[in-house]
This record gives C-alpha cells, structure tokens and sequence, in this order.
C-alpha cells in the first residue's frame, strides 16, 4: 500500500505541478519526470514483489 | 512492394499464423502441456489493453495534449499495483464460484440476480461494441493509408463498398477464430490456452513494431534523440504542448483521467477476461504487477519522439494519429510501413478477440439464457441434450457482435477519432467498478442498490458524453451542448449544474459517479437484502479468509434436497454427458450412482459450480432451485461457519502458542537436569579427591603411630624421627582442612573478607620475607622488581597476602631444579596494579592454563624430571583466584618474559586515590 501511495504522490499534483514549472529544457521537464518516475515505480514493484515472492 | 496483394497476403498470412499458434496452444494444453502457466505469458496476455488505440492513437493524443496520454497507462499501473490486494480477492472469487465474466461476477455477489447481471451485460454490450468498431476503423484507415500515401486515406475510404472493406473480411475472419478457439468448452470459466497463447504473441509482435518505428524515426530520421530535441526547442509551440496546461482540463483533467484509467482497466470486460477468468495461478499476479507495467512504459517510450517528429515533418496536414504509419512511408521505406500496419493488426484483433469472446458469453449466459430459461419449450419436462445448442447460441452471439461492430464503424465510425470513441467506452465501462469493488470490500450493498446506481450512472453517462457526441455529428441539434435542453443552461450536458470549463470525461465521471456511488449507498442503507444476497455478500467480502479455502464450507453451502437421479437428468441436458460423468467423478463420495438416492450437499455445489461456469452462476442457481428443494445456507449459518472455523483457528493458535511454550520450558528442564547431573558428578569426584587427600596423610600418621605403640624398644632417634613424621603429616591435615573449608565459603559466598586501603608492594616484601626462609632452604634465587611502591589497593591483608605467599611457594616449587630462580614484580598498568610471579621452570602448556585453576589439579611433571619435587594439595590456586576475585581483581597465568616458566600474574584496582594521581 506505501507503493501505491509512493504512486499516487509522484503521478498527482501538486509534485507533477512543480516539475512543469520548472526552468523550460528541451521539451520540457514534464515527460522525463514522468518516464522517470513511472520506471522507479516499476522497479520499486519488481523488487518488492520478487523479493517477497523469493520468501 | 506495397501492393495490395502483398499488404493483403501479409496480413491473412499473419492471421493464419494465429491460427497455427492458438490450435497449437491447445494441443499442447490437451497433453497437459500448457504454455499458459507462466506469469510472463499472463502479463503479456494482460498487454490487450493495449489496442490500436495505444498503438496510433497515443501518438494523436500525444500530439495534440502532450504527456497527459500517459495517464491512460499510468492509472492501470495503480491497479496492477494494488493486483496483491483487489485482483487476486476477485481471481480467487471467480475461481471459486466458475465466474465467466464481468456481468456474471456483479450478478453473483447480489444474489445471482438475472435482472443485475441482464443490465451489466446490456450496459457491457452498449458501451464497448464502439470499441470494437474503433479497432475495425483502425485496421480499415491504417490499410487506406498504406495503399494511398501519400494520397490522404480518407478520399478513397469515401467511395469504397462495403464488401471492399477489409476490416469487414478481418472481422469475418477474427469470427471464425474466436469460434473455433473461444468457443471449444461450453464452460465459459475454463481457461482459453489456444486464444490467449496467441494474444500473448500479438503482444510481442504489437511491442517490436512500435519500437522499430520508434528506434526508425528517432535514430535514422533524426540521428538521435539530441537532435530531435534540438530541433523541437526551437519551435516554442512544440515546446508548450508538452507542458500541463496543455492537458485536457488542466490539472483536474489530469487526475480525472487518471481516475479513469485506473476505473476502466479493472471494469473493461476483455481486461477482466484476461485478468481474472483465464488466470491460472493467483501467484502470477506477483510477477504481472511489474511486468505489465513495464510493456505499457516500453510502447509508450517513443510516442512522444514520434509525435514531435511527425508534427516537424508533416505539421498540421497529416492526421496524428497516422503518423507512426507516414512517417517511415515519407522516408520511402516499404517493409518498416508493413511491419507497422501487422503491428496495428496485432493491437486491433487481440482486442477484438478476446472482447468478443467476453461480450458473447456475457450476451448468452446474462441475456438469452435467461429469457431461453422462461420459455416452455425449454423447461425440463423437455427431453433431448441442450449444451450443443447453448454452443450455438454463443457461436450466433459472437457473429452477432461483430457484426454490430462493424456496423457501427461503417455507419457512425467516421464521426469520431480514435480517442474519442476509446474514451467515451473507457467512461462507460467505469460505470461498474461502484457495483463491483464496492461489493467486494461491503457487505451492506444491496442489489437494488447497486441496480439504481448502475442505471443512474449510465444515464448520466449517456446525458453527458453519448449524446453530445450525436449532438456532434450532426443527429442532434447542436444547441444542445451550447444552450442546454429546452435553453436550461443548467442542463448543458458538457457544464452540468454549472460545471463548465472541465475536461469532458472528467465532468461526466464526476457526475455518473456520484450518482452511482451515492445511489449504491443510500440505497442499500434502506433496503434489505435476501438470504441469498447475504451469503453471496459474506462469500464475496469475506472471499480471502482462510476458512472459505477448506472444501468442507464450499461443500456444506446447500442444504437442500433431491435425487442423485435427478441430478444427473439436468446436468446431461444442459452440460452433455462427458461433463455430467466428471461432475459425477470428482465428487468425494465414493459410493456408486444410484438415481434414487439423495445427492450429497457437495454434490449439488458441484452441480451448480459446472452449470456455474456454462451458463452463468444466476442461470445455474434457477435451474438448480428447479430440481433441489430446499435452500442453501443463509448469511447465519454462513458467518456461524466462519465465526465457528475462526474460534477454531484461535483455539488452535492457542494450543500451538502453549505447545511451543511447552517445549521451550522442557529444553530448560533437560538443561537444568543436565546440569544437576554435572553437578552432582563434580560433588561425587570433589568427595573422591578430598578422601583421597586427607587419606594419605591419615594412613601415614597411623602407620607410624602403630609403629611407636607396638615397638617399644625403637631407638629414641627413630623416635623422634617418627613423631617429627607424625606432626608433619597433622599439619599437613590442618592445612589441607583449612584449604577445604575456605574453598567451600568461597564457592557458597560466605568468606568474609575485610577490605581495606594498603599498601601491595608493602605487602609483597612482608611476604618475601614471611617465605624467605623456605627459598633459602631451596637454594631459589629471587628477583624482585617493585616499580608502583607504594601500589596502593583495597584488600584483605591476610588473604592478599596468603596468596601472594601460594603464589611464590608455587613458583619455588616449579622452578628450575638445578638454578632456581623466581622473580616478583609489581607494576601499574592502567587503573589497575599487577603482581606477577615468575619461575624458570618448564612452564605450563596453553591447554593447561586454565586448568590449573580447577580444584585438586595436579600439573603433569615431564617424566625426566626426578619425582620427589613437593606437591601441593591442588587447593591454592583455585583458593587464590577466589579471592582475587572476590576483592574485584582476577588471576591468570601467561608465559613469563624473562625468566622463561610460568608466570602468575595478579591484577587488583587502584584504590580511589591511587587511580586518579593528581
């Protein structure tokens, strides 16, 4: 359940808000956070539920 | 090469091969073989979402509102994340009650309601049959495309018949697939090995053709995302697209997308198909709730590269949503287009697929069967097997879908975009997540609750999105969305009650849930469920508490009564007798059929479980109420069961808690016996060696006292010598009584000692001097080295002494017999003071450093030393060590530094003063 909230906090407002204020590079910050932040996410699962899985 | 003969062979080639694939998937199941039971083929399977929807329209969408498309995968990735808690509570349910679908599912938590799971079907069929058609007009555009470019698709889509349609030959084709691969067993819950195998190739085939066309467009068109980027930056509109405010709705547009997704993917009927009815293995879940998210981050990785691509090269003229298909046909290549259109197909069919398959056995089992029950044509009295017609009627039902589907695109299709339609679905399927997730956590929701919520919801769907999409194309007057109905501009369906200015979707699943949600709710607060809503309720809420796993619950839920005969009669005219005889099979009552003999409760429960799974659970249950009398459990003796099984386990974790308790307090008994046993042998040796001490002094006085009483005439020398013999041997016995009592107040705690501030190096003269005479005689030689003088402790005087005497007269006696030699020092080291005393003897060996301290511990003389060296009793040491420690300090033996034996090393705390010298 702190995965899923872990989630909810970087893919909601207002952390997805500052990001896109940031300083403009390239095309934005916006689609890097995203991506970047949807891969720890993932990794995040696949170690948790592995690990678990392993025990 | 891009012909229509090559584009058109490719693609039924690559349908044949699914084919070829799924008949080998099945094959290889029928041999026990199965390629399903892997948690990467389940995931891959799950990658259905993933239609051509994901495949040309996230690109348009991307286009057109930057990053926010994302939020179509991003909600999915919540719910996978959350699959250990709320997808596996629903595998586990559908597995254990035969759910065959989304409607069955919603149908059998209120009590198997027809009426409910009519609806859900109804509403099923309403809101994803644009869907289909949204895949049909994908694979139709994306062929026109392919033909004409760089002619625009839709000139000659206009004038084309529809027999030209290729999307309606796909669709005949997909017919005959689903028919021969989805419809092989009437039991709708039985896992589909053949269909999902190919679905999990079409994954792959969909993911490699989006990552080429990626890779193309951003390595080769492009020579690396640098340089896209660079080329982007320059173009400030291309970089504002890709910032918040460009998303639909803003930032409450992002959340209620957001929202949507995560609704949609868990209520979408192919994703709880894939999700739910054709798991195999709960524990699969663990690895899908990573993978699958990862394939949606893999498909999605170039979209924005290729949306910004496609927007530099073809600005505003080509449609985004073609561009994964124009950009590399701009390029000149011809086989990267080709792979892209199969890639399309893959997206588009798997959809079609498995959706078909999900709404054909919601529309035979939740609609016809129903009303097919009702008829008189088809009552029991009726004789002849029904389950190859039921077969039938899923096979016309599939055809049917299709069929609608392809309708509605050749008919509305061209009306919307892609997104749209995919949209509009999403919103509709949402509708029943209240019924369905609510059911799942609360046992107060009733079914009239959740029949008013689910037609509340739907309405405000239909109010809000459905018909202003006419409104839209023309149908409707389009004043409707500007002015409201009847110019109430409160009624506006895009600004209901004055909610203006929000993302379409949003607004309407604000609105559809509210009204759903707070209809479900109130509803059910005043309304009472039946007896059997009650136990599904329990069933359902309660679907992860251990007790409902044990056979003994599922097999005592009836309580009715009818013949095994007639039994038998319904289950071979509704399943056929292959089924029948398993049913008949695995049941656990060994005893053999007989037609008159009442059926066991468990046998029912198997009976209602196989016409489950065939016919939907509310369809089963009417046809068992037909031939059983009586009812099954009510919620009573369902929570009685549970309560009862629950007092049980705790009596149990009880019991196990005390067992363990048990077995630790043995483990210290045997301990504590052990070390009695010890004990007591340590009492028996310490006894032995006492006795034979004092003994040998004893028998030498007697001996020669017997020999002064019985010679009288003895010279008065020898006299003398014997008496001098007997006072010796007695001081001996005094000393070694003496030894013995201090050892046995030390070892019980009662020595009293008198601690007191002295002087150690005064002490250790007094002692020298005390033993000098007995070193003398010896002929020892000894070294005294008094660095602390004064060194001063807390100590007894006499003790301390005493064993500095023991120590010394040790020393002597071990040291070198030729030279002796011995040598005292006394030294600070630290907050302590040390007293060591050293011989020049053979030392004692690391094993025996230690031994030394046990009580009557004789050290082994070499045997090339002469015996006749005095002994002690085997007292001092252990005597010494006591009170060394008794006064804080300790005592050991180490090798000496200079004089080469054994060393004895004392160490006693500074006193107060000395310890801290100013």
């Amino acid at each position: 359940m702190a995965l899923v909230a872990i989630a909810l906090l970087l893919f909601c407002p207002p952390l997805i808000i500052v990001v896109d204020r940031l300083p403009s590079f390239n095309v934005g910050w916006l689609p890097l956070y995203l991506f970047s932040a949807w891969a720890v996410v993932i990794g995040l699962t696949a170690w948790l539920m592995e690990h678990r899985a392993g025990h | 090469m891009r012909t229509e003969l090559i584009i058109l062979g490719t693609a039924f080639g690559y349908l044949a091969l699914l084919f070829v694939v799924a008949a080998w998937g099945d094959r290889r199941a029928e041999q026990g073989r199965s390629i399903i039971g892997s948690p990467t083929v389940y995931a891959l399977s799950i990658a259905v979402y993933c239609t051509a929807w994901t495949f040309y329209g996230s690109v348009g969408r991307a286009a057109e509102y930057g990053p926010s498309f994302l939020l179509i995968y991003l909600g999915p990735t919540l719910a996978m994340l959350m699959a250990p808690f709320v997808i596996r509570k629903m595998v586990r349910i559908a597995a254990r009650q035969r759910i065959s679908s989304i409607a069955d599912f919603i149908s059998a938590r209120y009590g198997k309601s027809t009426s409910l799971g009519a609806l859900v079907a109804l509403m099923a069929l309403i809101t994803i049959t644009p869907y289909i058609a949204l895949q049909l007009k994908a694979i139709t555009v994306s062929h026109a495309v392919l033909i004409n470019y760089p002619d625009t698709a839709n000139a000659t889509l206009m004038d084309e018949r529809f027999w030209m349609d290729k999307s309606l030959w796909v669709a005949l084709v997909l017919a005959v697939f689903i028919i021969l691969f989805g419809t092989r067993h009437l039991d709708a819950s039985e896992r589909h090995e053949g269909m999902v195998a190919a679905i999990a190739l079409e994954s792959l085939v969909k993911l490699v053709a989006f990552m080429a066309v990626g890779v193309f467009v951003v390595f080769v068109m492009f020579e690396g995302p640098a340089a896209l980027f660079a080329q982007v930056a320059a173009t400030p509109a291309l970089v504002d697209s890709m910032r918040l405010d460009n998303a639909p709705g803003g930032v409450t547009g992002w959340v209620g997308m957001l929202v949507l997704a995560f609704l949609a993917f868990l209520t979408l009927p192919r994703q709880f198909q894939v999700l739910v009815v054709e798991n195999v293995d709960e524990q699969h879940l663990t690895r899908a709730s990573w993978l699958f998210p990862l394939y949606m981050l893999l498909i999605n990785l170039f979209v924005i590269p290729i949306a910004l691509a496609g927007l530099l090269l073809g600005g505003s003229t080509d449609d985004p949503d073609s561009f994964v298909l124009t950009l590399p046909l701009s390029a000149g290549l011809e086989g990267l287009p080709l792979l892209v259109f199969i890639g399309g197909l893959s997206a588009a069919t798997g959809m079609v697929i498995v959706e078909t398959i999900a709404l054909s056995t919601m529309v035979s089992n939740q609609l016809i069967m129903p009303l097919l029950l009702r008829s008189r044509r088809l009552h029991l009295s009726t004789r002849g097997e029904l389950a190859g017609w039921l077969l039938g009627i899923r096979r016309v039902a599939i055809v049917l879908i299709l069929l609608l589907g392809y309708l509605y695109h050749a008919l509305i299709g061209d009306s919307y975009s892609l997104v749209t339609i995919g949209l509009v679905s999403f919103a509709g399927a949402a509708q029943f997540a209240p019924a369905m997730l609510i059911g799942l956590y609360w046992r107060g929701a009733t079914r009239q609750g959740a029949t008013i919520g689910l037609i509340a919801g739907f309405l405000v769907w239909c109010y809000t999105l459905l018909l202003p999409g006419f409104a839209q194309s023309g149908w409707l007057d389009a004043a409707l969305l500007t002015e409201g109905p009847w110019g109430i501009a409160w009624l506006m369906p895009y600004g209901l009650f004055g909610l203006e200015n929000w993302d379409i979707y949003t607004h309407s699943l604000l609105w559809s849930m509210l009204a759903n949600v707070g209809l479900l709710v109130g509803v059910s607060l005043f309304t009472r469920p039946t007896p059997l809503e009650q136990t599904q309720a329990a069933l359902f809420t309660e679907a992860m508490h251990p007790n409902l796993q044990t056979t003994a619950l599922s097999s005592s839920l009836w309580r009715g009564q009818t013949t095994q005969g007639a039994l038998k009669e319904l289950l071979v005219r509704y399943l056929g007798a292959p089924t029948t005889r398993r049913v008949f099979s695995h049941s656990s009552t060994k005893s053999a059929y007989a037609a008159d003999e009442p059926a066991t409760a468990e046998l029912i429960t198997r009976a209602e479980q196989a016409l489950a799974g065939s016919l939907g659970s509310a369809s089963a249950r009417v046809l068992i109420n037909s031939v059983v009398r009586g009812e099954a459990l009510d919620i009573e003796s369902i929570l009685s069961i549970l309560d009862t099984t629950s007092q049980t386990l705790e009596y149990n974790r009880r019991l196990e808690q005390k067992s363990q308790e048990l077995v630790q307090i043995g483990e210290e008994l045997r301990s504590a016996n052990e070390r009695l046993r010890e004990l007591d042998r340590l009492k028996d040796e310490f006894v032995a060696m006492v006795s034979h001490e004092l003994r040998t002094p004893l028998t030498s006085i007697r001996a020669f006292a017997e020999i002064l009483r019985d010679s009288i005439e003895l010279p008065e020398e020898k006299r003398q010598h014997f008496l001098g013999v007997i006072v010796h041997e007695s001081q001996r016995l005094s000393r070694l009584i003496e030894e013995i009592l201090d050892l046995a107040r030390l070892e019980s705690g009662r020595l009293t000692l008198n601690p007191v501030p002295l002087d150690l190096a005064a002490l250790a003269r007094h002692s020298i001097d005390t033993i000098a005479h007995l070193h003398k005689e010896r002929g020892i030689e000894l070294d005294v080295n008094l660095e602390a003088d004064p060194a001063m402790v807390i100590g007894d005087q006499d003790r301390l002494e005493q064993v500095i005497i023991n120590l010394l007269d040790n020393a002597g006696k071990f040291a070198d017999r030729d030279q002796p030699k011995v040598r005292l020092a006394l030294y600070r080291h630290r907050r302590h003071f040390r007293l060591s005393v050293e011989d020049n003897g053979a030392g004692i060996s690391a094993d025996e450093r230690e031994r030394v301290f046990e009580k009557f511990h004789q050290i082994q003389q070499d045997s090339d030393i002469p015996r006749g060296r005095p002994k002690g009793s085997g007292l001092g040491l252990p005597i010494s060590r006591g009170i060394i420690a008794h006064l804080g300090g300790r005592l050991w033996v180490e090798d000496a530094k200079h004089l080469g034996g054994a060393c004895l090393t004392l160490e006693l705390p500074a006193a107060p003063d000395a310890a801290n010298p100013s």
